[in-house]
């Protein structure tokens, strides 16, 4: 069918969290791109008795239009499978590309959209690369995107830091998101990178100093805090702790939720940061001791970074982690030092269920998840692509619903480092259907500040995802019969059949203007463009509004 | 037209890789009179900024909406066609090409294919240990020039980036740093450097793995018997690398495009021993590209298609073939028809001598005055003079253009025009018919 | 080949080149004749099918013999997991590309990229061959993976770029960068070897008969009859019925242990003439 401005989704079984939905047969109303109350009897019907009806699938923390991303297009030609253009209904543009671990933007809109997942953040971009973000998700169709800004290596933070002047962060953060129409704000490795542009190696501690004694993993992550807090932003600081995949850095995790205990946190692919033993020496899972923590404090947040066995590819702001990968794998390399701000590396990467630290990582994230006690808290994410492609989400839903399906999984795998871990000793839970509209879409949506996103109340977008009832959850999740993105169907019948264009989600807090000839001044001194070239400019799409309910 | 006299600030340049965007363009009597602070090569790229505007189809000059008709029925006939992408473009008009050759099922082509082919290749193979401009700016303590010197085809590389400026961590400038010339063939490095070595082309890439040798600890113990100037390449190397590992953050500069008195391909040996370094020290490869934003078509293709160029779309969805490319087909005499889409004087002679045998489309600057032969020609404007959008830098920096002057009808619009002309669909596959 | 099995006879040779990927002895064996003939071809942009190129006798065998030289024809016998292609004359470009097992035996010369990426099988050129004979793909920096090439006359440059665990021997000469960046495996050259042989190899074997130029970064490590080289010399012989001089097979070789500018676990053996 054509896309009405009316729709009503008749007769499904629908799973809305948010608003307390747990599987009740009702209908869905959709009129001018959001859901309303209720329809004139005659509105065009979408018949969905039997169906399961769920708002759009949110990802929260996914790599898919930075310049990073790009650098590991580039780095991995020989990987890619030619995708050939869909036919859309519409007469509508659509484009060729090419799947693999990183797809090309287009093809990356598609297969998002023909998972169920209507909105998509880029967890890691820099700031001074933020133009290249946006022209990718201009050409990213369907999903509304946004992405965040790396902070807390940059050496304009820290010089303020060092001198003491924590509270010029605020003003900074927000001059900085609204220049570069980011979402939020992401640390990496807080100091980690700026030490290892400098020559140096290990940060293992959170009061280790770097460079100045004042400017410390602790106090950068403080400062972001504190500052995204003030700002009331809608997204909390979104960290990537120190010693991302060395094994005992749970302790560093846990040292950093201790460092923002009473602020709001969201701590980002905790899979990589959640292992016991010692550094260089054996792993073993701290799962255990990590989500015991996020289950009792309720300001924390977290989205797992599940490893699933495969072909994937290593990408990340944390260029230090990405060096010691390519020196113990002796796979190909990208590293790219960004000015002032952050760094970029690439490497390839295959997790292997026969190759025991694969199998504990894997072992790790699913021990997160199910262990979880509030899964508004603890959402799903594979790192894209890092732990895994964002196609193997459903596969993913299947090993968290399906006991038996997960226990053949882990007779399968390496049990060399499993001894003791929860997942061996046996996991019994299976999550609901409601607990995963929770951690894929209701959660995310929730921490993420989306107001209008991850429900179907009056008043969201009609984001909505229509999946026939299988057996076999990944084969549910993997192919929905209907997708509606803004009230348009972009999925009928498991087809591809529109490719619009998604919104940008963006951040633009006020500040006060002394900041931006402050910092002018730094750039001219230490930088390589002009300021005026730094921010990105207006927008199509207005900002999100900023300053909490 | 006012004959007041009007500037634009903060405008990048597109004369070479570097892309400054420090330049005040003054503009008096629709003509540029100034580029302020460009070298002399940019100050030539941004010339008067006067450019023709017209439209020819068989060298009749039409509207733009009858060019654009006949350039699609040109396209459209075709069984193999091409589109190759040039300079000075921004990377929407980049985009709108890649777009057209998915419609077309075309092999899209770009001048990096013809140009700096080895050094993707070789970061493709291998990886890059890369920094941008400013890292290098505020760090490198030791910068080699490595068979180029930058006052040729990068004027301000030295003044804005290294090892003139001031740093943080070098906060003399030159002072603070080692220049370390390596002269590779009659290619020479610059000037003023405080060591210096020449390398034949033959022994460059010895050269290379002695360096590398050495960074890991394994330098070439003796020289070999037989070759007397084995003796001296050792030494050499081995010194160059000694000075290199003394660095706290070394910076190696080479230029991937083709350097006039080199014919040694150093790509993968310049990444392998930057990548070396850093394990001891750091070390950041700064490879310099031309202007015209020939990144940005790098960039862009490779994020529509996955590759950075040389992509073939006759089956309906990308295909690599960076050893096959435009000049290899044309040569072979498969293309039959052909859009460049950018400055047609750019295109290379392995590509341009076949495109006059074949119906071809150029748009772009100053195209009917440099068209190929061409069966239709469109005059666009000068990205980044006339026309804005986005650019890229040689360090993979995106910045804004800012064009200074009215021009013709922008590329991206001509190109918007001809895909709709193309109608709304890929084209359908011939399928069955005889050869 | 014995009689029977399917048998391509092209046609007049096309104006332009065609990939021919469909061309898979292991698919073939479940085609009819017909089916075979209507498996599609690319001529650049246009799709057409096998019959207008070739006429196809016989079905359901995997054995398939082109009886005529193909040099127009690329991708033959790409990603091939079994079955035995012959082709009586040369063939053009990547012939058995990523091909996991089976045989492949070309009369003539092959083209650039044969067996490039292939992962086990055998594939045999009783002429020459191109660049990159059994080396990687363009960007990839792992090459082929597994299997045996024998080509019994030259081959061009970059034979073996990258390769792991496959065996080459080329019984002339080969081009520049043989072997250049090898991960592991063994190229046997009875000829000699162009400049840049072995350079950044990790742990490749590459034995050299002719001439071959030892790059500052290998060093001497010793003259001996290396048991290896005799193994796998006389192995060739028997499996591949290549008549190797005894002068090779029980010769002292120089051993030169290299690439240092990489793990330096790769080695060039060049025969001591005396």
């Amino acid at each position: 069918m054509s896309t009405p401005e009316r729709l009503r989704i008749a007769g499904g079984t629908v799973h809305d969290p948010a608003n307390g939905v747990d599987g009740e047969v009702r209908d869905v109303c959709i009129q001018d791109g959001r859901i309303v109350a209720t329809l004139p009897p005659d509105a065009p019907r979408l018949p969905a008795r039997g169906l399961v009806v769920m708002p759009g699938g949110v990802d929260i923390h996914s790599h898919v239009a930075s310049s990073a991303v790009n650098q590991g297009r580039f780095l991995l030609p020989d990987e890619r499978e030619p995708v050939p253009a869909p036919r859309l209904d519409d007469e509508g543009d659509a484009y060729s590309g090419t799947a693999g671990t990183l797809p090309s933007t287009f093809s990356t809109g598609y297969r998002y959209a023909g998972l169920g997942y209507t909105t998509v953040f880029d967890a890691a971009v820099a700031p001074v690369s933020a133009r290249y973000a946006h022209a990718q998700l201009d050409d990213t169709p369907i999903v509304d995107g946004g992405f965040y800004a790396l902070l807390g290596n940059d050496d304009y933070l820290l010089a303020r830091i060092a001198a003491g002047e924590r509270e010029r962060a605020r003003d900074y953060v927000a001059w900085l998101l609204g220049a570069v129409g980011a979402y939020a704000v992401k640390i990496v490795n807080p100091g980690g990178i700026a030490l290892w542009k400098a020559g140096g190696r290990d940060l293992r501690e959170l009061d280790a100093p770097v460079g100045s004694a004042a400017v410390t993993p602790r106090a950068i992550l403080e400062t972001l805090a504190d500052a995204a807090a003030a700002l009331a932003l809608p997204h909390p600081v979104h960290v990537h702790c120190n010693n991302l995949g060395v094994a005992g850095n749970a302790a560093t995790t846990l040292a950093s939720m201790r460092a923002l205990a009473g602020r709001r946190a969201h701590f980002t692919h905790l899979q990589f940061h959640s292992y016991g033993g010692e550094p260089g020496g054996q792993w073993s899972s701290a799962a255990r001791e990590v989500i015991a923590y996020v289950n009792e404090h309720p300001e924390v947040s977290c989205d797992v970074g599940q490893v699933m066995f495969g072909a994937a590819t290593t990408l990340s702001a944390d260029s230090p982690v990405e060096y010691l990968l390519h020196a113990s794998s002796g796979r190909k390399w990208l590293n790219v030092d960004v000015e002032l701000e952050t760094g970029c590396g690439v490497v390839p990467y295959a997790y292997k269920e026969t190759a025991a630290v694969a199998a504990l990582q894997w072992a790790v994230g699913l021990e997160l998840f199910l262990l979880a006690s509030d899964p508004w808290r603890v959402v799903l994410s594979t790192d894209h692509p890092n732990g895994a492609s964002f196609t193997a989400y459903p596969e993913l839903i299947r090993l968290l619903a399906d006991r038996a399906y997960r226990d053949e999984q882990l007779a399968r795998v390496n049990p060399r480092l499993l001894a003791g871990s929860a997942l061996a000793d046996g996991l019994a839970r299976e999550y609901t259907l409601h607990e995963i509209a929770i951690v894929t879409r209701a959660g995310p949506a929730r921490l993420l500040g989306l107001a209008n996103k991850g429900h179907l109340g009056v008043g969201a977008d009609a984001d909505v995802t229509v999946y026939a009832r299988d057996a076999d959850l990944a084969r549910m999740f993997a192919t929905p019969r209907y997708v509606l993105k803004a009230g348009q169907l972009v999925v009928e019948e498991g087809q591809l059949r529109r490719a619009p264009a998604g919104r940008r989600l963006h951040v633009r807090p006020g500040h006060d203007a002394s900041i931006a000839r402050d910092v002018e001044r730094f750039l001219d001194q230490y930088g390589t463009m002009s300021f005026a070239n730094y921010p990105v400019g207006a927008l199509r799409d207005p900002p999100v509004a900023v300053g909490g309910p | 037209m006012s004959a007041a006299e009007r500037a634009v600030e903060h405008v990048m340049c597109l004369g070479c890789g570097c892309g400054c965007d420090d330049i005040t363009v003054r503009v008096r009597d629709d003509r540029i009179i100034a580029a302020e602070r460009a070298c002399p090569r940019g100050a030539a790229w941004f010339g008067d900024g006067v450019v023709p505007a017209r439209s020819r189809v068989e060298q009749h000059d039409v509207s733009m909406a009858e060019a654009v008709a006949a350039a699609a029925r040109t396209l459209a006939r075709a069984a193999r066609p091409l589109v190759y992408l040039t300079d000075d473009l921004s990377c929407e008009a980049q985009g709108e090409c890649a777009a057209i050759a998915d419609r077309l099922h075309a092999m899209l082509d770009t001048l990096s294919t013809s140009t700096v082919l080895s050094s993707l290749l070789a970061a493709q193979r291998r990886g890059r240990a890369a920094a941008t401009f400013g890292e290098i700016r505020n760090r490198g303590d030791v910068i080699v020039f490595w068979g180029m010197d930058p006052a040729a085809r990068y004027p301000r590389y030295w003044a804005r980036v290294a090892p003139a400026p001031a740093g943080a961590q070098v906060p003399d400038g030159r002072r603070s740093r080692t220049v370390i010339a390596v002269d590779v063939g009659d290619a020479r490095g610059p000037d003023d450097a405080d060591v210096r070595v020449h390398f034949a082309n033959a022994e460059e890439e010895d050269a290379l793995a002695i360096m590398r040798a050495t960074v890991l600890g394994r330098p070439p113990a003796a020289p070999g018997a037989g070759a007397t100037n084995e003796g001296t390449l050792v030494a050499d190397a081995v010194t160059v690398a000694t000075t290199l590992l003394a660095a706290r953050y070394a910076v190696i500069v080479h230029d991937a495009e083709p350097v006039p008195g080199r014919t040694s391909d150093a790509a993968e040996g310049l990444i392998a021993l930057a990548q070396a370094l850093n394990g001891p020290t750091r070390c950041a490869l700064s490879t310099l590209r031309a202007g015209g934003n020939r990144m940005g078509a790098d960039a862009v293709l490779t994020w529509r298609t996955g590759f950075p160029m040389a992509v073939d779309l006759a089956r309906g969805a990308p295909r690599y073939r960076p050893l096959d490319g435009a000049a290899r087909m044309l040569e072979r005499g498969e293309i039959d028809a052909a859009l460049v889409v950018g400055v047609a004087a750019s295109v290379p002679e392995s590509v341009s001598g076949a495109l006059r045998t074949i119906p071809c489309v150029v748009v772009g600057p100053r195209a009917s005055e440099n068209a190929l032969g061409a069966t239709v020609i469109i005059d666009t404007g000068v990205a980044g003079i006339h026309e804005g959008g986005m650019a890229v830098r040689a360090d993979d920096i995106p910045l804004p253009l800012r064009p200074s002057m009215e021009g013709p009808p922008a590329t991206v619009d001509v190109l918007r025009a001809l895909r709709s002309a193309l109608g709304g669909r890929p084209m359908p596959l011939a399928a069955g018919s005889a050869p | 080949m014995s009689e029977g099995g399917v048998v391509l006879t092209p046609r007049a040779p096309p104006g332009a080149s065609i990939e021919a990927e469909c061309i898979a002895p292991d698919r073939f064996a479940a085609l009819g004749e017909r089916e075979i003939a209507a498996l599609p071809v690319w001529q650049g942009a246009r799709m057409a099918t096998l019959g207008d190129f070739f006429a196809v006798r016989g079905g359901r065998d995997a054995r398939v013999r082109i009886d005529g030289d193909v040099p127009w024809a690329h991708g033959l016998g790409t990603a091939m997991g079994g079955g035995a292609l012959r082709i009586e004359g040369s063939v053009g470009h990547a012939i058995g590309a990523g091909m996991t097992a089976g045989a492949i035996e070309v009369r003539g010369d092959a083209g650039d990229d044969a067996g490039v990426a292939m992962a086990g099988g055998v594939l045999r050129s009783e002429g020459s061959a191109g660049d990159r004979l059994g080396a990687a793909r363009p960007g990839a920096s792992r090459g082929a993976t597994g299997g045996e090439i024998v080509v019994l006359r030259s081959a061009g440059a970059l034979v073996g770029a990258a390769a792991r665990r496959v065996l080459i021997v080329v019984c002339g000469d080969v081009g520049m960068g043989a072997g250049r960046a090898m991960i592991a495996g063994s190229l046997v050259v009875l000829g000699s070897a162009g400049a840049g042989a072995g350079r950044w190899s990790k742990r490749g074997t590459l034995v050299v008969v002719g001439s071959v130029a030892i790059a500052p970064t290998y060093r001497h490590a010793c003259t001996y009859e290396p048991p290896h080289v005799r193994l796998t010399l006389t192995y060739l012989r028997s499996r591949h019925a290549l008549a190797i001089d005894d002068r090779y097979v029980r010769g002292r070789y120089h051993r030169y242990s290299g690439d240092m500018a990489e793990l330096g676990r790769g080695e060039i053996l060049q025969w001591a003439a005396t």
